[in-house]
């Protein structure tokens, strides 16, 4: 973390309680609504800095356009006058409620913050980093004995025997290794999954693409995207995994979320249609 | 202090739900209300993101991405519901939508 990501942390973090303040104080629902849609840029610039790109544009696109327009849209069609705005109630059983929300939220925000002990994951992760690091070495060095070997059969034998016992990374030790911010898919086992079809599929056992989700072109094998082979840092948030993990792992959600959108249109039109 | 951390993205998350919350108690205006629940549904979304950071996992931006679809099928047919609820009551006071209160 820079000091420029903290300052504008800062800036947007202020900005976005101020203006939803804001949102809950104008008395007028075109001032509310103005004072949301400023929301959700800062809400969109906290994103960026979360390095949540593609969540940052379509928060821009989706809420700050589509939706809030949608408010205005109706704020303006219903024009209401002044006595119509409803008033400002405040009661006070609505703030001691509205305070122990709060109050509960905030203790949990707080006492879950001992428990990802920051230090502590790190030091975890460097521990778990100079593990594999040795364990590669110890590796490497048995790779060169077992290189000078004469005996060809003998040679081969060992050579499998000690593909089997290669290390592998870890989450902790991967990042500790090759930086904490990038596309670590393999853990979350999305590419785990391509490299079983892979293997599976060189095994002769399977089409590439069979599996429970998928509906690909038979003729065509997917092959592993580049970015997500290695250590693409910069591909985090951005639109490619994004996609990848949403037309592969989350497919059936997505095509739900479809669905709710059309049964959505078609609800509204009925509801607010004066006569069908 | 200065450098946000986990904590201070999720106290922020906090402290904005907290605001939607109160605007959903105090607010009677059917529209202010729906505009409080999506701040609700925003900070939400923050959290969801600043843990994805955290783990080094995208799930969290999935999540958020499928949370802002159903935010917007919620306001569609919400503001579908207000404009009903305008034609019947002349008002958007939830106040006035009593027919179903003891």
């Amino acid at each position: 973390m820079g000091f420029w990501e903290s300052l504008f942390f800062w800036i947007f973090a202020f900005g976005a309680v101020l203006s939803s303040v804001a949102v809950v104080a104008m008395r007028n629902p075109l001032y509310s609504a103005l004072a949301l849609v400023l929301d959700f840029f800062f809400f969109a610039g906290l994103y960026g800095l979360l390095s949540a790109h593609l969540m940052a544009i379509t928060q821009v696109l989706v809420y700050a356009g589509a939706i809030m327009v949608l408010f205005l849209f109706i704020i303006m069609l219903l024009n209401l006058r002044d006595d119509e705005l409803g008033q400002f109630e405040f009661r006070i059983h609505h703030l001691i409620s509205a305070g122990a929300i709060g109050g509960l939220l905030f203790f949990v925000a707080t006492a879950i913050t001992p428990l990802v002990d920051m230090d502590k994951v790190s030091a975890d992760r460097e521990e778990q980093a100079k593990a594999y690091e040795a364990s590669l070495k110890t590796y490497e060095n048995n790779l060169a004995q077992v290189e000078g070997e004469t005996d060809e059969k003998v040679k081969a034998e060992k050579l499998k025997k000690l593909e089997a016992s290669k290390p592998a990374m870890t989450l902790q030790s991967r990042t500790a290794i090759k930086g904490p911010l990038y596309a670590d898919l393999n853990e979350s086992g999305l590419e785990r999954v391509w490299q079983e079809r892979l293997a599976r599929h060189e095994s002769g056992q399977t089409a590439i693409n069979q599996g429970k989700w998928s509906r690909f072109d038979k003729s065509t094998p997917m092959v592993l995207p580049e970015s997500l082979s290695g250590d693409d840092r910069a591909s985090f948030g951005t639109i490619e995994p994004m996609s990848i993990l949403i037309v592969n792992r989350f497919v059936v959600p997505f095509e739900l979320t479809a669905l709710l959108l059309l049964a959505a249109i078609v609800g509204a039109v009925i509801i607010a249609k004066r006569r069908l | 202090m200065f450098e946000p951390t986990l904590t201070h993205y999720l106290i922020l998350a906090a402290i904005t739900f907290c605001i939607g919350v109160f605007g959903v108690m105090v607010r009677r205006n059917a529209i202010t209300l729906f505009m409080c629940v999506e701040l609700m549904l925003n900070s939400v979304n923050l959290t969801f993101i600043t843990f994805s950071k955290y783990r080094v996992d995208m799930d969290g931006h999935i999540f958020g991405f499928f949370v802002m679809a159903v935010a917007a099928a919620e306001a569609a047919v919400g503001l579908a519901i207000i404009l009903h609820l305008f034609r019947h009551k002349r008002s958007v006071d939830v106040e006035r939508a009593d027919a179903l209160q003891l």
